[in-house]
């Protein structure tokens, strides 16, 4: 995955609110080359991890990655972002929850990888997108969560996000609000509860 | 509370409690001293050097209440040590009462604001102010000063420190002769010479201080007077300076003491241990006029004056020079930044190998010979040092048990007071060293055990008695390393478990089955207390009574890759051992494979590997064994128990792996046997830390993440499962 680099910062992609980024690879900046270090991570990134509230009553704007889970689109706030990796070998973990895949090893920290498709109740279709992985920094530590295709990186005002609708059905509690622009539906997710792991199951064959 | 706020507050926590935890271990000793009627002065000093830390730090860090009951201890111990406090057991008990309310302040400070907690431990801080008050108000009436009965120069008293007075004064008191003894040693090596003399003075005596003095005979010489307090006669501390060149001159009695006086507190032991010799040699209070010629003489070979004032220093073991060397000696590190560290060595280990591969592959590409022949010594080299690396940053983890034993010690004797027993503590292997997180995971457990240990087990001194046991009850803590693991034992001589009693109430719970009672062993019986919800009394004390079970020590032994046991004679005592891995940061590692996954097994947990043929697996009640020279062991098969896809292999013969801890052994079937490695376990995380059979995971470097199986875990749902099917 080749980078680009902001030499302009006018030319930046957050540079108006409504502007799509760079049209060939807009989300280069958070890929990761795993051969080259130290070079991953956007100034944006470094201030804060997690994921914050929203909103501001001051009309600020955050930024959201955006990306597909099955045929629907999702968003995270891009504080919680920390990098975006190309699939590696996962390691299967026995005794867990359906949609946790397995575990990874990045640069030296062991995390886990999750599909989010199986804890949202998603139909599980043929990944033959170009996958990736987009790890998170949560309050549990950082995770993993393989999507399908990452989309963009959107600018939005507190007040352009909509409640959670009731009307979802199960598993509304993993989301924190929609996002509706140029007739897209971008459902935010809560990183906190969408990214926890169910307690462990603790025999899952062991009385045979 | 800002990053760097917090940061303070960690430093300060951490050094607090060391301090706290210091002072607990000299009060332990000390009252053990005061048992025998003597007190070390050593022992005192350092008590009233942690208390000065600890108020030092406290008001570096705004920890006003810390500070201030750490100095009102302070004073107390002041007062002890130059004995205007008289030892005793009121005493000591409220300098253990002072160092258990410095500990719940410490723990306060580290969890910010916790108004209730502050209102409980406040009166109680505040009455214990009270009394160290009314001990230090509680003068003993003043007396004739003995060393109006010596005819000291008042010049030499000048420039005795406080504490040099008082153990002067403490000589004189007990009748002891004091005398000078006034040496020349070649300013060379004075300090050799000054160190075996002072050694053979404390054998006879008392070295109260040393102080140099005297225009020596010639520029290259320096001359001492040493003060010297002994019970014994002229001619013994003559005998005790053989072979140096002295002059004795005995600091003449002018009046006879009244020896015997019954006042006399805290009898000194004669031949005083320790190197308690003069606490500022380095001239600070010295008249002016002396360190000034003295180094008016010397001045055109400075670098070898202060040589000789380093060397003076550590010769005479100057106290302040001791602890602040003591302090700069040490580094507190967090031990996160070990654990990084120790990451870094993994990927070392790692970098390592490849290395080695490139090199085997140039060598047989080459031949051994020129280039292949210059990597290959190269990649040895780089292995040794790696490897003595990993140890060093291995040792650096390890902390001796002493640190928590001593923290038990304490802990008990409240206990036992509070219990109304009479309980005492045995321990021994406080040297034995073992990982940081886990030593400071072990505490809980052995504290709970212990408690137990004092509530149900201990008897009453009267149905001890009535038992024929000593009426004093005794509780040993014992810990060794064998091999890889570390032993931890926690015996009493109580009453031992009722193993009838305990079958009767498994029985009860449902926690075996009725027709299974026959097939149960002594040790599965006893085992029982371990099980969730069991419990042998129905009373709850305050000691004990948490809600909380043997089943939670287990579980947090288990946290830390252990096992726990239990052994017992009913009326006659129980013993508990714990066996833990000494580290569990970087560990060999046996490369496995079963059902088509990749699995490391700590190595030191096998015990052997057997090669077997399929028929050899024989079934107990639907449970896979194995035939051990004679000893049935449990076999799993790892992708059965985890419930994986792959399929076993279909081989005639299988591997076996025999794992075991303590006394228990499982066999473990693989399908291959892929080598073994150096790893560093990482965490699978707070998502995934609970999963249960897995200790975490690892990477070979490969690039690909493989699992670690966690041996005592496997063990443990193997007997639970061997349990559960004798249940049912």
């Amino acid at each position: 995955m080749g980078k680009l680099k902001h030499t302009d910062p006018k030319s930046g992609p957050f540079e108006e609110e409504t502007e799509r980024a760079e049209p060939r690879d807009p989300l280069s900046e958070f890929f990761v080359d795993l051969e080259e270090e130290g070079t991953l991570r956007p100034a944006s990134l470094l201030s804060a991890a997690g994921s914050e509230a929203f909103s501001h009553a001051d009309g600020r704007r955050d930024d959201y990655l955006s990306f597909m889970l099955a045929d629907e689109e999702y968003a995270v706030p891009i504080t919680a972002l920390r990098e975006v990796v190309t699939p590696l070998p996962i390691t299967e973990v026995p005794r867990t929850p359906s949609y946790v895949l397995g575990v990874v090893t990045l640069r030296g920290t062991v995390l886990p990888v999750l599909d989010l498709r199986i804890k949202l109740n998603l139909p599980v279709g043929e990944s033959g997108q170009p996958s990736r992985i987009v790890v998170l920094e949560t309050r549990d530590g950082p995770a993993g969560v393989w999507v399908d295709r990452v989309v963009e990186v959107v600018r939005v005002g507190g007040e352009n996000i909509e409640p959670p609708p009731s009307v979802l059905g199960g598993g509304t509690d993993l989301l924190r609000g929609i996002i509706r622009r140029d007739g897209r539906m971008l459902i935010v997710l809560d990183l906190d509860a969408a990214l926890w792991v169910e307690g462990q199951i603790s025999d899952s064959e062991g009385v045979s | 509370m800002s990053d760097e706020a917090g940061g303070i507050a960690e430093e300060f926590l951490s050094e607090a409690a060391e301090i706290v935890e210091q002072l607990g271990g000299h009060l332990l000793r000390l009252e053990e001293q005061a048992k025998k009627g003597s007190l070390d002065p050593d022992i005192m000093n350092a008590a009233f050097r942690a208390a000065h830390s600890l108020k030092g730090i406290a008001g570096m860090f705004g920890a006003d209440r810390v500070g201030a009951l750490a100095h009102r201890l302070e004073d107390l111990l002041d007062g002890l040590r130059m004995g205007r406090v008289k030892p005793g057991p009121s005493v000591l008990d409220v300098l253990f009462e002072g160092v258990e309310a410095l500990d719940a302040l410490v723990a306060e400070v580290g969890k910010h604001t916790d108004a209730g907690d502050v209102e409980t431990i406040a009166p109680r801080v505040a009455s214990l102010m009270d009394k160290v008050t009314a001990i230090l108000e509680e003068r003993p009436p003043e007396k004739h000063d003995p060393l109006d009965d010596f005819d000291i120069s008042s010049e030499v008293l000048e420039v005795l420190t406080e504490y040099e007075e008082q153990r002067l004064r403490e000589n004189a008191r007990t009748g002891a002769n004091l005398y000078r003894v006034r040496v020349e040693f070649e300013l060379s090596t004075f300090d050799e010479g000054l160190m075996a003399l002072s050694g053979g003075l404390k054998k006879v005596g008392e070295v109260i201080s040393t102080l140099p003095s005297g225009l020596p005979a010639n520029e290259t010489a320096i001359v001492f007077d040493i003060l010297v307090g002994s019970p014994k006669d002229r001619s013994t501390v003559e005998a005790a300076c053989e072979g140096f060149d002295v002059e004795i001159m005995p600091i003449e009695r002018t009046k006879q003491p009244e020896v015997g006086a019954s006042s006399s507190p805290a009898p000194m032991p004669e031949p005083m241990t320790g190197d308690d010799v003069s606490p500022s040699a380095s001239g600070k209070k010295r008249p002016p006029t002396q360190v000034g010629a003295y180094s008016a003489r010397v001045d055109e070979k400075s670098p070898a004056v202060e040589e000789a004032d380093a060397a003076l220093e550590a010769a005479t073991g100057s106290e302040e020079y001791a602890s602040l060397a003591a302090v700069a000696r040490t580094v507190r590190v967090d031990i996160s930044r070990l654990d990084e560290l120790m990451n870094i060595v993994g990927e070392l280990v790692l970098s390592k190998a490849n290395l080695q591969r490139i090199s085997d592959s140039l060598k047989s590409e080459l031949g051994f010979r020129g280039v292949s022949v210059d990597l290959y010594k190269e990649a040895r080299s780089l292995e040794r040092r790696i490897d003595l690396l990993q140890k060093g940053v291995i040792e650096v983890r390890m902390v001796p048990l002493g640190q928590i034993f001593d923290k038990l010690s304490r802990m008990l004797r409240k206990m036992a007071r509070e219990a109304g027993k009479d309980i005492s503590f045995e321990v021994s292997g406080g040297e034995t060293e073992l990982d940081k997180l886990i030593t400071e995971e072990l505490s809980d457990p052995l504290m709970h055990i212990i408690r137990n240990s004092i509530d149900h087990g201990i008897e009453a001194a009267e149905v001890r008695s009535a038992r024929g046991k000593p009426a004093r009850g005794t509780i040993r803590l014992d810990a060794y390393q064998k091999g890889n693991h570390v032993t931890i034992e926690v015996s009493d001589d109580g009453a031992g478990l009722d193993e009838h009693a305990i079958l009767r109430h498994g029985l009860e719970r449902g926690l075996v089955g009725a027709d299974q009672v026959k097939e149960l062993s002594r040790r599965d019986i006893l085992g029982l207390i371990f099980a969730p919800g069991f419990s042998t009394r129905q009373e709850v004390s305050g000691l004990s009574g948490r809600g909380v079970g043997m089943d939670v020590v287990k579980t947090n032994i288990g946290q830390l890759s252990g096992v726990i046991d239990v052994d017992s004679e009913f009326g006659v005592g129980s013993t508990f051992a714990m066996t833990l891995p000494i580290t569990l940061a970087i560990i060999q590692g046996l490369i496995i494979r079963a059902a088509g996954q990749v699995f490391t097994v700590p190595l030191n947990s096998v015990i052997e590997i057997l090669r077997i043929r399929q028929t050899e697996v024989r079934t107990v009640e639907r449970q896979e064994v194995i035939d051990l020279r004679g000893s049935t062991v449990p076999l799993v098969r790892l992708g059965r128990l985890f419930g994986l896809q792959g399929s076993a292999s279909e081989d005639e013969h299988i591997f076996v792996v025999i794992v075991g801890l303590a006394q228990n052994r499982l066999g473990v079937a693989v399908d291959q046997l892929l080598g073994q490695q150096d790893v560093v376990i990482k965490s699978l995380g707070r998502r995934l830390g609970n999963v249960r059979g897995i200790a975490g995971a690892t990477d070979l470097g490969d690039n690909r993440t493989t699992l670690v199986v966690d041996v005592a875990a496997l063990i443990e749902e193997v007997l639970e499962r061997d349990l559960q099917v004798a249940a049912n």
